[in-house]
């Protein structure tokens, strides 16, 4: 889960916080897809909205092949994925590719990214071996470009103060936060470097940054916007045209434009003059109210159009590569440059007049919000030290001038003659007074030290004659630099000394900044690290001048000292001895006082020689070049490409001597607070080797010296590595916070596009499908249309006729039997002994009471009560006390049917089955009162049971749980159905005697009911009704035998 | 936990059973006394059912006016007050409803039952023919003719059948499940006692 930190406490925060969860700072808000279809924002990393499923990603947005690789890549394998889909790209490193970083020297803006996790180890293969996302390697810094793109007003606030009072254009800009743009147009500016890895270990880092392989450079094509500016501005600083003449070509050329095209002062004017460059660089139809598009502008200056490209001298002579650079003047300075002073030079001396409302912009503005200690160092000591050098050389030059201004120095400055004259004549004057006022109040500013010895000069009040934005850094550089200890009595007076000023002084600076500081303008009053930066044949200018300068000569001797600015030889190595061919160099600028304990390792061994030169001019030929330059410059590009001097070494006055001990020490001064001596001392001396240059690159290091581990960290621009070439063909993006920038993805243009959710195609269901969906549905649900066919014969249904046929047959069986008995006599049947045994079981019993058990349905009646008519009549005619009872509730009313005469004295219904006759068995046998429902009480001695039964359960029961247990005896009247039953009955003598259906009653009843003939005649009725159905049966299966047997086709629906 | 649950059902059911044999064997005023209590709790279930069968069609008639419901309410009611009625002032109504409304109608019944079971016998071979139903109309007929009485004319044709074959075979077969009926009783009884068939648990 991305966290985001948050800028007051550094807390990480979940993305999409809108607060912070641990001061409750509001968090910038991050950006969002919107999903067209229903308007849910969605975090960028969903490709469907979490709300209704819509895409929010175009699919078919994918991004521009690269139509160029770069060497180094294909080499390195080094091929990024092309990822499909992604909210938008911007110019990153590679997946992994982190560089030689350790994490343990990262400053902690840096640092801060990697709050709450393992920052990668350096190196590229730990990073490549787990998948590394975007936002992972990009710092939170560029991470929060993505995020905050409409909150300009933030993004102002984060940009360094120095930044915008130099580019007042550069508050439009929107995600420049906290990035340096010295530091990201030399990033951003450049394109494949096949060599690049050499590169940037043969070149310094600034150098690096600035030379590296501008393609047109091999062409020796010089286009405006890639000559470094800090190389033009030094080629604009020529004095003179009789310096012109010793230049290159393409020097003298850049000098003699026009000074005036760049009259106009606009705010690129105003800026410094490698921030010009990148101003130029910005569209200049992007108004300044869009950031995207100053962003985008900004970030992919080769895209727009530059200021200057009208400008054919600087198209033609200077090299891109020399344009781009940070240091070098605007075009439109460089127009101006045909006179002594550079117009950026004229616009540093015009800064109080034009370019008041930058500082104080920035001086709104908090540069101690979000920018680093060393980017505000840079800040400060930067512009501090480019007014002071500017405002130095304007002095030098008007001193040189013999007090009177050139015209075109005038023109430049805006002032009348008078003005002018009043001005520039001080230089005549033994005192502090020989420089413009301007500068001659900032002569105090020297750290006390320097200045206690030095006569207080009586001058006006700094404030009075400073411009506004000097006075306003001073303070700064002051609180930086001002190390020195302040005599007691000066103290007032050190408060308004421009203290920034002496540390451009490395001699001074070399004392400890406590020597006096030597007037300006005078021989005497010159730095003494003026004089030692001074050429040789210079010693003019460590002399007190008192006359006018001679009118510049094509002498040579007198070039350097004369027309030569006084800058320019300060920027000459001391003992190059040739002056006649110095170029311009550009003008250093400090390093800022980058935090000790950050400070990596500064290259101070001698860069190896490097083919990154190549597309230098031939303008740039070693033969034109001074041979201080030229050792700074490359070898020739090759065989194809023009013979150009390449840096091999540092020059010997870039190295570090053993004064930068001293100078940082003076410098630096006493530790600051909190730190010990010994402590401030042990930060010194872990310093990175080249500990003097280290001290002194704090002060005096060449801002272009960047790290390689900073190097290592700064994102990739998307058209690097040969893409750029690509990108430069792609459409640039129309909205966005990458509006303008072309080759990078549009995809938040596609997302926000509204689009219809593509809906799914109808299902097509096969014809099996729906087959099989009807039978599962017709067996679920309408069972009775599924037919299941037992066999594949028609149905066999018995006609209508034949049921009626069979019907009336059986009626007329049972119904005519009693009248047809004579029609069909039966047999005469002989009794069984069993039913003897039952004749014999009533004789005997004769007046006892008997128990005689009706359980049998209304059902059975027809077949069951002749017999049990019978029996009753017969225990009537012996006499016998008859007790009726039944386990079924209608055995009471059978037996109110039955024509006994004179009726049952009692009857009982017995419930609970078995456990009623287990009961009635004890109630028999005299254990228990046997009650019934009747007034009389069943008798214990019951002598005889008659049970009439069609029921097998109630035959068992009877024999099972009464006769078992009473040994009383048992005789049965029973249906044909359950005469098996009592059968076995009989064969264990469990049963005395039994009457088994309507032929052994009849049988019974001929035998000893003479004179009743009623069984007689059912039985007839029966006898036929029986064989009637015999018949049927044999019949009916016989033709439905046949029936079967015929073939499929003759049958029909019977 | 269900365990436990079943525990003391269990030991009601089996506990009593033995009680029952003991009292059987030897106490018999154990058995009887426990006998009485069954059939009294009989009773009282038979009248809980009468009362739960009134209330579920009382319900029924009510919620989804089910006539048949409102019949079955009618007629007990109606048989309740003419035996309350019987009882009370002597009358014979009970009687006559038996007489003229349950035997006819279930007297009705048993003769379809015949009629079906002729008509399904009629086209067994014609539905269903192979072996095994000729076999089965075969016993039919053959048992027919053994149980019935033979036509003067017939003589002594059948008499052999009815003399062997119906002992033989049909005395043979009841004796059979009579004794198979025996075996499982004393099985159920033992499966019973051990706790083996919980009914009561179901």
């Amino acid at each position: 889960m991305s966290t985001v930190n948050c800028r007051n406490c550094n807390a990480p925060n979940p993305a999409g916080s809108k607060f912070c969860n641990n001061c409750g700072t509001a968090l910038p808000p991050a950006t969002k897809l919107i999903c067209p279809s229903c308007k849910t924002p969605n975090p960028r990393s969903l490709l469907y909205c979490d709300n209704c499923g819509t895409r929010l990603v175009q699919q078919e947005s994918q991004p521009p092949k690269p139509k160029q690789r770069p060497a180094s890549q294909e080499t390195a394998g080094e091929e990024p994925p092309a990822p499909s889909h992604r909210a938008f790209t911007l110019p990153a490193r590679e997946p992994g590719d982190i560089g030689d970083l350790d994490i343990h020297k990262l400053p902690d803006w840096l640092r801060a990214d990697w709050a709450g996790e393992e920052p990668p180890v350096a190196g590229i293969e730990s990073a490549a071996s787990t998948p590394v996302s975007e936002e992972d390697i990009l710092g939170s810094w560029l991470n929060e470009l993505e995020e905050v793109e409409d909150e300009t007003a933030e993004s102002e606030v984060e940009q360094p103060a120095w930044l915008t009072e130099a580019e007042p254009d550069a508050t439009s800009f929107s995600g420049d936060d906290a990035l340096p743009e010295w530091l990201t147009s030399a990033e951003m500016d450049q394109p494949a470097a096949p060599t690049e890895d050499t590169t940037a270990d043969s070149y310094p880092d600034w150098l690096a940054e600035t030379a590296i392989d501008e393609p047109a450079m091999a062409t020796g094509t010089a286009d405006a916007d890639e000559l470094p500016d800090w190389l033009v501005e030094a080629g604009l600083e020529q004095p003179s045209e009789a310096a012109e003449n010793d230049l290159p070509d393409w020097f003298n050329q850049t000098a003699e434009e026009p000074l005036s095209s760049s009259a106009g002062t606009t705010a690129d004017d105003e800026t410094a003059d490698w921030l010009s460059a990148l101003g130029d660089d910005e569209p200049a139809a992007a108004p300044a109210e869009e950031p995207a598009g100053d962003f985008s502008s900004w970030l992919m200056p080769e895209e727009t159009e530059a200021a200057g490209d009208d400008d054919d001298i600087f198209s033609e002579d200077l090299p891109d590569w020399l344009k781009d650079s940070p240091l070098s003047p605007s075009d439109s300075q460089l127009k101006g440059g045909t006179d002594e002073l550079s117009q950026w030079l004229v616009d540093a001396i015009e800064t109080p007049d034009t370019a008041e409302p930058a500082p104080l912009a920035a001086a709104e503005i908090s540069p101690d919000d979000d920018a680093p200690d060393w980017l505000r160092d840079v800040q400060s000591v930067g512009t501090a030290a480019e007014a002071a050098i500017f405002g130095e050389e304007a002095t030098l030059a008007s001193a040189t001038e013999e007090s009177e201004a050139p015209d075109w120095l005038n023109a430049q400055l805006g002032l009348d003659e008078e003005t002018a004259a009043s001005i520039f004549t001080l230089a005549d004057e033994e005192d502090s007074g020989a420089f413009p006022d301007w500068f001659s109040a900032a002569e105090p500013e020297v750290p006390a030290q320097a200045a206690a010895p030095t006569p207080e000069p009586e001058q006006p009040s700094p404030s009075d004659d400073l411009p506004d934005w000097i006075k306003e850094m001073a303070p700064r550089n002051t609180g930086l630099l001002d190390t020195g200890e302040l005599a007691g009595g000066e103290e007032e007076a050190a408060e308004d000394n421009f203290d920034w000023l002496t540390e451009l002084s490395p001699d001074a600076e070399a004392s400890g900044g406590t020597g006096p500081l030597p007037e300006i303008g005078l021989p005497d009053a010159l730095p003494d690290w003026l004089a030692d930066l001074a050429p040789p044949d210079t010693g003019s200018l460590g002399r007190p001048r008192t006359g006018p300068l001679p009118p510049a000569t094509p002498k040579a001797a007198d070039k350097s000292d004369l027309e030569e600015p006084d800058w320019l030889a300060d920027l000459r190595p001391a003992d190059s001895g040739d002056d006649d061919e110095t170029p311009p160099a550009a003008p250093r600028r400090r390093l800022p006082d980058v935090p000790v304990t950050e400070l990596p390792s500064l290259r101070t061994d001698p860069p190896p020689p490097s083919s990154e030169m190549e597309g230098v001019p031939i303008e740039l030929a070693a033969a034109e070049l001074p041979e201080w330059l030229t050792t700074e410059l490359g070898p020739p590009p090759g065989p194809g490409g023009p013979s150009i001097p390449v840096i091999r070494d540092v020059p010997d006055w870039l190295e570090p001597n053993d004064d930068d001990d001293e100078i940082a020490a003076a410098v630096l001064g006493p530790p600051p607070e909190g730190l010990t001596g010994a402590e401030w001392q042990d930060i010194l001396s872990g310093l990175p080797p080249g500990g003097g240059a280290a001290a002194g690159g704090a002060v005096a290091t060449d801002e272009a010296d960047i790290p390689a581990w900073l190097q290592a960290l700064r994102p990739r621009a998307l058209g690097e590595g040969g893409q750029g070439q690509v990108a430069a063909d792609e459409p640039a993006l129309t909205s966005g916070p990458l509006a303008g920038l072309r080759g990078a993805i549009e995809i938040e243009a596609a997302a926000a596009q509204p689009r219809e959710a593509k809906r799914p195609a109808p299902a097509t269901i096969s014809k099996d499908q729906q087959r099989q969906m009807a039978l599962l549905h017709q067996l679920m649900h309408d069972s009775q249309r599924q037919a299941i066919p037992v066999d594949d014969r028609p149905k066999a249904a018995a006609p209508t006729w034949l049921r009626l046929v069979l019907a009336l047959l059986l009626l007329l069986a049972v119904a005519a039997g009693p009248f047809v008995a004579d029609l069909l006599p039966t047999a005469p049947t002989t009794l069984p002994p069993a039913g003897e045994n039952f004749y014999n079981a009533l004789s005997t019993r004769m007046g006892q009471p008997v128990l005689v058990v009706f359980d049998y349905s209304p059902a059975m009646a027809g077949e069951l009560n002749p017999q049990a008519a019978m029996v009753v009549r017969q225990l009537r005619e012996n006499g016998n006390t008859i007790y009726a009872v039944s386990q079924f509730v209608t055995g009471m009313g059978i037996v109110q049917q039955l024509e006994v005469d004179p009726p049952l004295e009692s009857g009982t219904f017995i419930a609970g089955e078995a456990i009623g006759l287990r009961q009635l068995a004890s109630c028999l046998v005299g254990d228990a009162v046997c009650l019934t429902e009747s007034e009389a009480p069943l008798p214990n001695n019951v002598a005889l049971i008659v049970l009439v039964t069609g029921e097998r359960d109630s035959l068992t029961g009877w024999v099972e749980q009464v006769g078992s247990s009473t040994n009383m005896p048992i005789v049965a009247a029973v249906t044909q159905s359950v005469a098996p039953i009592a059968q076995a009955y009989i064969a264990t003598e469990q049963i005395d005697g039994l009457i088994s259906g309507l032929p052994a009653a009849a049988a019974y009843e001929s035998q000893y009911r003479p004179g009743e003939t009623e069984l007689a005649a059912q039985l007839a009725g029966q006898t036929l009704a029986l064989w009637l159905v015999i018949i049927l049966l044999i019949i009916g299966n016989v033709w439905g035998w046949l029936y079967s047997l015929r073939p499929r086709s003759t049958k029909g629906g019977a | 936990m269900r365990r436990l649950l079943n525990i003391p059902p269990l030991i009601i059911a089996v506990g009593f059973g033995l009680l029952t044999l003991i009292g059987l064997l030897f106490v018999p005023e154990i058995s009887s006394l426990l006998t009485g209590w069954a059939a009294f709790i009989a009773a009282a279930a038979l009248l809980f059912g009468v009362l739960n069968l009134l209330i579920i069609h009382l319900q029924r008639f009510i919620k989804g006016r089910n006539f048949y419901s409102l019949v079955l309410i009618f007629s007990m009611l109606l048989t309740f007050a003419a035996a309350y009625s019987d009882s009370l002032i002597g009358s014979d109504f009970l009687n006559t409803i038996f007489r003229t409304i349950l035997q006819p109608l279930e007297a009705a019944l048993a003769s379809l039952l015949a009629f079906f079971l002729l008509f399904a016998a009629i086209r067994l071979l014609q539905r269903q023919r192979n072996g095994w139903s000729a076999l089965f109309i075969g016993a039919a007929i053959l048992f027919l003719i053994a149980a019935a009485p033979m036509p003067a004319a017939l003589g002594g044709l059948f008499t052999w059948v009815q003399a062997y074959l119906a002992p033989l075979f049909v005395h043979a077969g009841i004796r059979a499940i009579l004794i198979g009926v025996a075996l499982g009783s004393v099985t159920l009884a033992l499966r019973l006692l051990m706790g083996v068939e919980r009914p009561y648990s179901k």
